[in-house]
């Protein structure tokens, strides 16, 4: 019989934060929420208030110095999830006087004691707590700052409350604040700036009681509160899939049909389903065509689709070619989703958020992420420097969830070396299509060839292709010719024989 | 709207066609009993300098509230009584009205109409106040 006692875990109400913390927030936990300015302290606190706080639950805010509680209410009601309602029946406000915090932390405990004691909340935040410390400092303090602390989360924690002391803290506080000991759960917010690029990210340095997912974690902002983005998402989900795939491997491959057709019959009839292939060509070699045909014959097999642009805004990018207009009938009829990510300080992470939100609600079977080249410069600068490390993340998650993942990046053509990605990161998907441009009889034609294909005995063929408005049309396998990846293929002369 | 919701308020504790003494005092009750539920919020400063910009923005139409303006932080209120007890009974009712509406009309600036009628549904729970879907239905 396991007699532990259980831990409640309370809904912090923040996107993807549960996630992170291993479940959510312990309940009776004694926390502290730190960062710098503007780092979003107050909004992910008072965005945690305002889920938690029910009549059966009330909460109490306590604000000491830091922002004016006038200000907090004037500002913080621009996020949705402030409801005016709560306010005073589920949310108290409660804003200690300059009298009290000046007369020392002995009278700020009492205070605070008294209120707790006469209201019985079971969710209490004080805002700013650096606010008290500091006033402690300026007071003949009879109480030390770590006695302080920890009658307080003795205190509030015998009363049945959960807590969270926010407050302005430097990174090398953390090892000798008496606070960061006491506290049962550390949770640090913190904001980077490179270039023109602002990343705000989160940790969790502790939490007792549970696993958090370890490392730091990006968030953003918007009218909405925030909404966290897991580093690891669905970590145990990915181990436990992968076990189940080891105890059920399939005796044959299953193949999606990228809907080329000698491109498909190059590849023993497609794609690996739940595998990743790179296709990579110059520009106007054709990518975002055979993206499109890869989209179409998953609907008309019905297996809906998801594009993610990230350099054009989907109605340009659909309207260039009677393809694309094909796929923007069946956008409009829901059997193929779109995904515009286009700011340039984009985590992946978030990005990531986005298409498993989309590949989970619409039950996605194929993803096409055109393009990688796109995707980089959309990506924060702080996030491409790791831009291998991003790139395999994400392929390890897609196709972890038995997405069938078709990535384009734009290589620049050379004759005098054979890459197949800028990023030195082919080696990451189980398939590269490589497309290329030669001088064939005094014309640029262009050449297709299977480089690699995991698990499928592809073809070595280089076969010329054309592009045409229905897609790529594949020819003919191209013998005779050495030379072909040089760019100025020679027919390959037969020996004549002398006449004896 | 809020001169009709600061009416009601006053009309709630005060009976009309009373000496201007009597005005003031029930006045000064309503602010008091306002001012200790905003504190509580917002904290002393924050509401006492809130009432203060109410005084000076009513001084535009009941000029001798100016009387107020150098009273101790802590001697507004009875600065205030004082000011409605020197004046005609239905002045005093007016004024007291007045100056509760635009402190109300000031909150609302600040914390939006939704917030600031909770907070006197808070404050006067007995008080029957529309919501604002209730009036735009």
């Amino acid at each position: 019989m396991n007699d532990r006692v259980p831990i409640v875990q309370l809904d912090t109400g923040v996107p993807g934060l549960n996630d992170v913390l291993g479940g959510g927030l312990p309940e009776f936990s004694f926390n502290l929420l730190a960062g710098g300015p503007g780092a979003g302290k107050t909004t992910l606190v008072q965005q945690i208030c305002f889920a938690v706080a029910t009549p059966e639950r009330p909460a109490l805010y306590i604000t000491v110095l830091g922002e004016p509680p006038l200000k907090l209410l004037r500002y913080q009601q621009q996020f949705t999830f402030f409801d005016s309602a709560k306010i005073n029946s589920s949310l108290r406000f409660l804003s200690i006087s300059h009298d009290v915090l000046e007369a020392g932390l002995g009278h700020v405990l009492e205070k605070i004691v008294t209120e707790v004691e006469a209201s019985n909340p079971r969710f209490v935040v004080v805002d700013s707590f650096r606010s008290v410390i500091r006033a402690s400092t300026q007071a003949d303090a009879e109480l030390s700052l770590q006695a302080f602390v920890q009658r307080l989360a003795l205190h509030l924690t015998s009363w049945q409350a959960t807590t969270f002391l926010v407050g302005e803290y430097v990174e090398s506080e953390k090892e000798d604040n008496p606070i960061f000991t006491v506290a049962d759960g550390v949770f640090w917010l913190s904001q980077s700036l490179q270039r023109n690029a602002i990343v705000r990210k989160l940790q969790v340095v502790k939490i007792r009681g549970q696993a958090p997912v370890p490392g730091l974690h990006t968030f953003r902002i918007t009218d909405q509160g925030i909404t966290v983005f897991p580093r690891l998402p669905l970590p145990l989900d990915i181990s436990a899939d992968e076990h189940r795939k080891l105890t059920q491997l399939p005796t044959t491959i299953e193949r999606v049909p990228t809907g080329v057709r000698g491109l498909d019959e190059m590849m023993e009839g497609g794609i690996p389903t739940g595998s990743s292939m790179l296709i990579a060509g110059p520009s106007g070699s054709g990518k975002t065509i055979l993206s499109m045909q890869f989209l179409k014959e998953g609907v008309t097999r019905g297996e809906p689709g998801l594009l993610a642009v990230f350099e054009k805004r989907p109605s340009d990018y659909l309207k260039g070619s009677p393809l694309g207009r094909a796929l923007a009938r069946q956008v409009q009829d829901g059997l193929l989703h779109v995904l515009y990510l286009r700011p340039l300080d984009l985590s992946l992470d978030e990005t990531l958020e986005e298409v498993r939100t989309v590949v989970h609600a619409q039950g996605v079977k194929r993803v096409v992420i055109d393009s990688l080249s796109g995707l980089e410069l959309a990506l924060a600068p702080h996030f491409r420097e790791d831009f291998r490390e991003t790139l395999h993340r994400m392929v390890a998650m897609l196709t972890a969830m038995g997405i069938t993942l078709l990535l384009t990046v734009e290589v620049v053509d050379s004759y005098i070396d054979l890459r197949f990605s800028p990023h030195g990161t082919a080696f990451l998907t189980d398939g590269i299509v490589l497309q290329r441009y030669i001088e064939l009889d005094g014309q640029i034609q262009r050449l297709m060839s299977v480089i690699k294909l995991r698990g499928s005995q592809h073809s070595k063929e280089l076969r010329l292709y054309e592009v045409t408005d229905d897609g790529l049309v594949i020819g003919n396998g191209l013998t005779g010719y050495e030379g072909l990846m040089s760019g100025t293929p020679k027919r390959i002369r037969t020996p004549t024989r002398r006449k004896p | 709207m809020f001169r009709q919701l600061a009416r009601q308020i006053i009309s709630h504790e005060q009976s009309p066609e009373r000496p201007p003494q009597d005005v003031a005092a029930s006045a000064v009750r309503i602010y008091a009993k306002w001012l200790t539920c905003l504190s509580a919020i917002l904290g002393e400063t924050g509401s006492s300098a809130l009432f203060r910009r109410s005084l000076r923005l009513t001084e535009v139409t009941f000029p001798f509230f100016s009387a107020v303006r150098d009273a101790h932080v802590n001697s507004v209120l009875s600065a205030v009584s004082t000011c409605l007890q020197a004046q005609d009974a239905n002045v005093a009712h007016e004024a007291a009205v007045e100056l509760l509406a635009i402190h109300l009309e000031l909150l609302t600036t600040l914390i939006g109409q939704q917030l600031t009628e909770q907070l006197v549904r808070d404050t006067w729970p007995d008080l029957s106040i529309p919501t604002i879907e209730e009036r735009h239905a």
